[in-house]
């Protein structure tokens, strides 16, 4: 496959900008949360520096909704098809048997989460040199149903217990911070992102991190066989 | 342990999966059954519009990455692909499949990669039971068997196949059916195979 493939348009690297690889990623899904490690892995064997970005999904345009009733397991109210139905639950439990051989556990959720608060809390993080760590300390119980990221006093208690000055988020969050999440939102959706995790490199953006060979192998200089898709561990 | 797996032959993915799938079982002495499915089509990446919604544009995206993945993994693998968005019946493809499996076990796969092959470099109508016939008997099977077999039982054992797979909620291609786990995707092969060497070694991921 030639470097000049019409296949990965000019607007992906100019969407990458000057990191070798970028990464978008949201709280609310499952398939980011159990990619972070890997990606990282993968990253920290090349000696690469990961520009996390936060995508936050806009999950009713593309899979319908749904709301589960008070008791947590009947659905109150839906607007999904059969088929989107079975999506849904087959990425769950796709995610959950993964996310199990590592101890994280997946709980399904109640509602679709606006997670874009969450994403300005990513970017503070990431501001303050702290994104792993924020992200470290938030993923976890969101996913034991533990947070509420619309809540920005649980956010910003989030980004104290990870050692980040939390003072102004919440007035930099309803303006400067939500325009900066915007922009960035709408020019990688723009581009072409629409999923979660999507990563960048070099002219090619790949969704899932089944394409994680492949990265690294871009990354290492495209030496030898181009890998197929694997999810599997990039552990030293 | 027995390996399920179920293909479509007019999805790229059942094409991009059926070598991988093929080492693991080369590799693990793994008894895979290989089965037909039917599963929907492709969706071509629609052509952009002013008034296209972000639920239109977020489809669009999906399908423009699906043909990237189709393309770039097809080359790495050094397969050809024509024109993915092909849909129609396949019958006949499906019924020799079937005589097989039972009659000629051993011969499957070669018959599976010979199919495969020419229907995506366009030499190959699924549903022609004389195109069918002859790529059997290119494989050194008997003819006459599977056209008298596709003339009788044929169809009521691909229909019977088909409920069984719908039954264990097969509803995308390549599927993996092992113990009570359905996998969409060769993606998953590390873990398909760390499940059948008992857990062995790190988990992948």
């Amino acid at each position: 496959m030639s470097r000049q493939s019409p296949l990965f348009p000019p607007r992906f690297s100019e969407l990458r900008g000057d990191a070798s690889l970028a990464v978008y990623v949201d709280l609310k899904s499952p398939y980011a949360y159990i990619a972070i490690e890997p990606t990282r892995d993968m990253a920290k064997s090349l000696g690469v520096e990961i520009d996390w970005r936060p995508f936050t999904l806009d999950i009713p345009s593309y899979m319908g909704s749904a709301t589960l009733a008070k008791d947590g397991k009947t659905v109150a109210s839906a607007r999904r098809t059969n088929h989107q139905w079975t999506g849904v639950r087959y990425a769950y439990k796709d995610a959950r048997r993964y996310a199990s051989l590592t101890g994280k556990t997946i709980r399904g959720t109640e509602k679709i989460w606006d997670s874009s608060l969450a994403g300005i809390a990513m970017l503070w993080a990431k501001r303050c040199g702290a994104f792993d760590r924020f992200i470290d300390l938030a993923y976890p119980p969101f996913w034991r149903r533990e947070l509420d990221i619309e809540d920005p006093a649980v956010l910003e208690r989030i980004l104290t217990d990870a050692d980040i000055d939390a003072h102004g988020f919440r007035e930099w969050a309803s303006g400067e911070g939500r325009a900066l999440h915007d922009q960035i939102n709408e020019a990688a959706f723009d581009a072409g992102v629409y999923g979660v995790p999507t990563y960048l490199v070099e002219e090619e953006m790949w969704f899932g991190r089944e394409h994680l060979p492949r990265i690294a192998w871009i990354l290492e200089g495209r030496n030898g066989t181009a890998p197929g898709v694997s999810n599997r561990a990039f552990k030293p | 342990m027995k390996l399920t797996v179920a293909l479509d032959i007019r999805h790229p993915f059942a094409y991009l999966a059926l070598g991988p799938t093929i080492e693991l079982r080369r590799e693990t002495g793994v008894e895979i059954d290989w089965l037909p499915v039917r599963t929907q089509p492709l969706r071509t990446p629609s052509v952009p519009a002013p008034d296209d919604d972000r639920g239109v544009r977020h489809k669009r995206h999906r399908a423009e990455m699906i043909a990237r993945e189709i393309a770039v993994y097809a080359d790495a693998q050094g397969l050809r692909i024509e024109s993915p968005y092909r849909d129609g019946p396949t019958a006949a493809l499906h019924s020799a499949w079937l005589w097989i499996r039972v009659h000629a076990p051993d011969v499957l796969e070669t018959f599976l990669e010979r199919a495969f092959a020419r229907y995506w470099a366009l030499d190959l109508d699924p549903h022609s039971l004389d195109e069918v016939v002859t790529l059997a008997g290119g494989c050194g099977l008997d003819e006459g068997a599977i056209r008298a077999w596709t003339a009788g039982k044929g169809k009521d054992a691909d229909d019977r196949i088909a409920a069984e797979l719908a039954e264990a909620g097969v509803f995308q291609t390549p599927a993996y059916l092992l113990g009570d786990e359905v996998f969409y995707g060769r993606q998953h092969l590390p873990m398909i195979r760390w499940l059948l060497e008992g857990r062995r070694g790190p988990a992948p991921i």
